[in-house]
């Protein structure tokens, strides 16, 4: 017996060696689906090493397993604020433009943003508006156009379409679409506007199936949820799913009068990154032409790359909740400063967990 | 011997109680600190001694405490925890108490056999057996479709299955009611089936020979697997986050978010804590019970 | 014997019903496992290329191969330390042990996972498989302890103390005789503990860190991310290897099972 354990205890540990002999792992905190499988395959090729994405729901999750200590990533892909909040933390480290050659086939305006000025830890890898899809034979029937948040805060809307409409479990997104509609800033750090916010959403609520911006898009693909609060990966993709499987649902999307959000997500590396150099050998390697172009193909994220963004074809440059053509009425996400985050937590604590 | 250092009861005792000291003991004192501390500005806990233009504050407080005593939500997802738990316990029974009396009522040969099926489900990952029942009460699914059929003539509007407290509550009991299952046949197996055939023989009915001699020795059996399904119950958030809606939220859901959402631990440990106790006291209630009713079995041989 | 013949009808009715409960959704999530839809709504066709993508998913496999890893090491760690533990308490009374061994039983797993979670961070541990493997070797030695000091309670004090008063060292007693003896309760402590470690979600939810993705966890993603049939045909999978695991297991020492 003793002697089985011990047979155990070295299988183990070779096992584990092993493990630690193997390829360098390159680990990237990602959302899911967001870089294309050429990508990964040339990318692998080119460091030697094995890419280990973990993927994270949301930045709010991801921000709070930083916090929680989560370390040992080489790259994390993170949205606008959540940049700014990781800066804040002292998690991230500058970045070397020369060892990201690539950065130069960026167009200069997604460049510069508030959230990190002159890029000094963050540079923009893709970017995914946020508004609401739609089944379209249900709007018809009802005679809604879409076109407006209204149709997700105004009674007059809401009262025909109780129970069919989802919303993210996102506090940000949720008071950035209320703020809009109240025509706020959705930057807003000013009490009574986030107040006013509250109420609105605390009177919609009822309405709303559910918060959930995780599976929503199978709701809208099973048919049971009619209006959606989405991004526009996942519409992209969901569009071709229905039609691979000749589902009777025809979805569609449109962006809203008051303005919209979009997730500007950007490459960042952590200090606490184990080996820099995979890091930089990742993200320039992301910020390739090539590899936007790839992206785009396989996932229908909005490229900010000047250089790829000429290589599409009309038939998705030219959908508007993919690449609006009105860019002034998109919002980034800024980062609030703690008093007002932990105001907004508070207020979305109450607003998931109360039942109406 | 026994007064050297390394007498055997240290050497027994130590190993163990040193591992648990440390990750079960320490995790939990460092809980209830955090509990009076005070949420940090950008996650965690602010530091305890902090410095602000010049003048020093100290950051403890009672304000989670506070928070959770006066928010009614906080109090609705407690009693939503016991209420749910409560009713998953019941069902559990019901469905539970016949399927043990046949194991044990069957012939010996077959016994194993019945057991194991009721262990196979109860070995797969209860995240799957949670996934079973979200297929089944999916919208599409032919359940949904004959409920809603049903109330569909009978000019109701139709209803969702899924993402509802009965879907939790139907996935709570799937989940745990092997717990319930096999205390009871433990217990079940033991009866002398010759004091059920004297009461028959002596005119006892069927169901006064049940309500009268099976049921209330097996009281301690109901016990044990009412303990069993009911404790696990409280705690629960994956069920209500996959197939609940915001009505069927439960007091872990409130503590998962605190915790990997808003970032806010303190009110996360004070509601962890709060939860704790109560599930604490309940299974010293089960316990001091149980011990009542042992006295009790062996009084009525 | 005698009583089987009067088994009431209500009786087998009542009883199948359970069983009816229990297995109907597992045979309702085997089928879809065969379901030619991507989106796994409403049956479509019969397929089986959910199982291809499934041996292909890299992701699921790693995530299967942690676990086990991970159910190893703690099993070993937990009935190491639980023997030890079911020993002491059965020979002394050492209240403080017992009441820390019987108190992670009644715990609730949240509590004990948020908890390790702070553990962690605040002595600047970085998670990983070793947090995990901590973390399940904390509730796990709990079952071993019982398991062992059950076993205790059957056993013959005097074959010890025969033993030593023949001149055995303590430690010559230890392992010589009285691990044989409780041998039967360290395998069934040791095995409980590797299925709880297996199958633990929440605990390991709260103290995972980078890459380290097991099993349930890499589930509850698929289950949060929406579902395509290939989580049926792992469920499938994972429901054969206990079903054939637990009959091998009950053939094997039926006594595990009384």
């Amino acid at each position: 017996m003793r002697n089985n354990l011990a047979k155990k205890i070295i299988f183990c540990l070779s096992f584990l060696v092993n493990l630690a002999n193997a390829k360098p792992i390159l680990n990237v905190y990602i959302g899911s689906n967001y870089i294309a499988d050429d990508t990964i395959k040339r990318l692998q090729q080119i460091c030697k090493c094995s890419l280990s994405q973990n993927y994270f729901n949301d930045n709010e999750e991801m921000l709070a397993k930083i916090v929680a200590g989560a370390s040992g990533y080489n790259v994390i892909v993170a949205t606008s604020y959540a940049v700014n909040e990781l800066v804040k933390m002292d998690k991230l480290m500058p970045l070397d433009f020369n060892k990201i050659p690539n950065i130069k086939s960026i167009d200069s305006k997604f460049m510069n943003q508030a959230y990190d000025p002159g890029n000094k830890y963050s540079v923009p890898y893709a970017y995914t508006p946020v508004f609401l899809a739609y089944n379209q034979d249900r709007m018809k029937q009802l005679d809604i156009t879409p076109n407006s948040w209204a149709v997700v805060f105004d009674p007059k809307y809401l009262a025909k379409l109780k129970g069919h409409i989802t919303m993210f479990n996102s506090s940000r997104h949720i008071f950035a679409a209320a703020l809009l509609y109240l025509g706020k800033d959705p930057n807003t750090t000013n009490r009574s506007d986030l107040e006013a916010a509250r109420k609105l959403i605390d009177k919609s609520s009822p309405y709303w199936a559910k918060f959930d911006s995780d599976s929503y898009y199978r709701g809208l693909l099973r048919g049971d949820i009619w209006l959606a609060m989405s991004y526009s990966i996942d519409i992209y993709k969901t569009i071709q799913d229905a039609a691979a499987s000749h589902s009777p649902i025809k979805l569609a999307a449109i962006l809203q009068n008051e303005g919209n959000m979009y997730e500007l997500d950007n490459m960042v590396i952590p200090k606490s990154s184990p080996n820099k150099n995979l890091s930089y050998s990742f993200i320039n390697n992301a910020l390739d032409p090539q590899s936007a172009y790839e992206l785009s193909k396989a996932t229908g994220s909005s490229i900010p790359n000047a250089i790829a963004f000429k290589k599409l074809s009309t038939d998705i440059t030219g959908i508007d909740w993919i690449y609006p053509k009105d860019m002034k009425k998109m919002h980034v996400l800024e980062a609030y400063d703690p008093k007002t985050r932990i105001l907004v937590n508070e207020m979305w604590t109450e607003i998931q967990m109360e039942c109406h | 011997m026994k007064t050297s250092f390394l007498s055997e009861k240290r050497v027994l005792s130590i190993p163990p109680l040193v591992y648990l000291i440390c990750l079960f003991l320490i995790p939990t004192i460092f809980m209830i600190i955090i509990a009076f501390r005070v949420p940090g500005s950008y996650g965690g806990v602010a530091p305890i001694v902090e410095k602000i233009n010049n003048h020093t504050q100290i950051n403890f407080s009672l304000d989670s405490f506070k928070f959770t005593i006066d928010n009614q939500f906080i109090w609705q997802l407690f009693l939503r925890s016991l209420f749910f738990s409560a009713l998953t316990t019941l069902i559990c029974l019901l469905i539970g108490y016949p399927l043990a009396l046949l194991i044990a009522r069957s012939p010996r040969k077959y016994r194993d056999i019945l057991l194991l099926l009721v262990i196979i489900p109860f070995w797969s990952s209860f995240l799957i057996r949670v996934y079973a029942w979200m297929i089944i009460l999916g919208p599409q699914s032919g359940v949904s479709y004959a409920i809603n059929f049903v109330l569909g003539t009978l000019g109701f509007a139709p209803i969702n299955l899924l993402y509802s407290s009965f879907a939790v509550v139907a996935c709570l009991v799937y989940i745990n009611l092997p717990f319930m299952v096999l205390p009871l046949y433990a217990n079940l197996e033991k009866h002398d089936i010759a004091l059920i055939e004297a009461s028959r023989d002596l005119g006892a009915t069927k169901s006064e020979s049940f309500w009268q001699i099976t049921m209330p020795l097996s009281l301690p059996g109901i016990l044990a697997g009412s303990g069993l399904v009911f404790i696990p119950c409280i705690g629960m958030f994956v069920v209500p986050e996959l197939v609940g809606n915001n009505c069927s939220l439960m007091i872990g859901n409130l503590i998962k978010q605190q915790f990997l959402q808003t970032m806010n631990w303190p009110l996360g440990s004070v509601t962890s804590i709060i939860m704790t106790l109560l599930v604490l006291s309940v299974s010293l209630a089960v316990g001091l019970m149980f011990r009542r009713l042992g006295g009790l079995k062996y009084a009525s041989k | 014997m005698q009583v089987s013949s009067k088994l009431s009808k209500r009786l087998i009715f009542s009883g199948s019903v359970g069983f009816l409960f229990l297995y109907i959704p597992l045979i309702i999530l085997i089928l879809y496992s065969f379901n030619d839809s991507r989106i796994n709504v409403g049956w479509v066709g019969f397929t089986l290329k959910w199982y291809k993508v499934l041996f292909s998913d890299k992701l699921l496999i790693d995530a299967a191969i942690h676990s086990l890893l991970i159910a190893l090491i703690a099993s070993i760690a937990s009935v190491i330390l639980g023997t030890l533990a079911g020993v002491a308490l059965h020979k002394y009374k050492i209240p403080f042990l017992s009441s820390l061994i019987m108190v992670p039983l009644a715990a609730p797993e949240l509590l004990v996972g948020v908890s390790l979670l702070l553990f962690f961070l605040l002595i600047n541990f970085t998670l990983g498989f070793a947090s995990i493997i901590l973390a399940h070797i904390a509730f796990c030695l709990s079952f071993v302890a019982i398991a062992v000091r059950t076993r205790m309670h059957g056993m013959d004090d005097s074959l010890i103390d025969a033993a030593r008063d023949l001149g055995a060292s303590p430690a010559k007693a230890f392992f010589l005789i009285l691990i044989p003896v409780i041998l039967p309760g360290i395998i069934a402590g040791g095995l409980m503990a590797f299925t709880l470690s297996l199958d633990d979600f929440v605990i390991t939810f709260f103290t995972a860190g980078v890459g380290a993705s097991t099993l349930p966890l890499a589930i509850y993603s698929m289950l949060k991310m929406g579902v395509t049939p290939e989580i049926n045909a792992a469920s499938t999978v994972i429901i054969l290897i206990t079903l054939t695991l637990t009959v091998t297991a009950s053939k094997l020492s039926p006594q595990l099972f009384k």
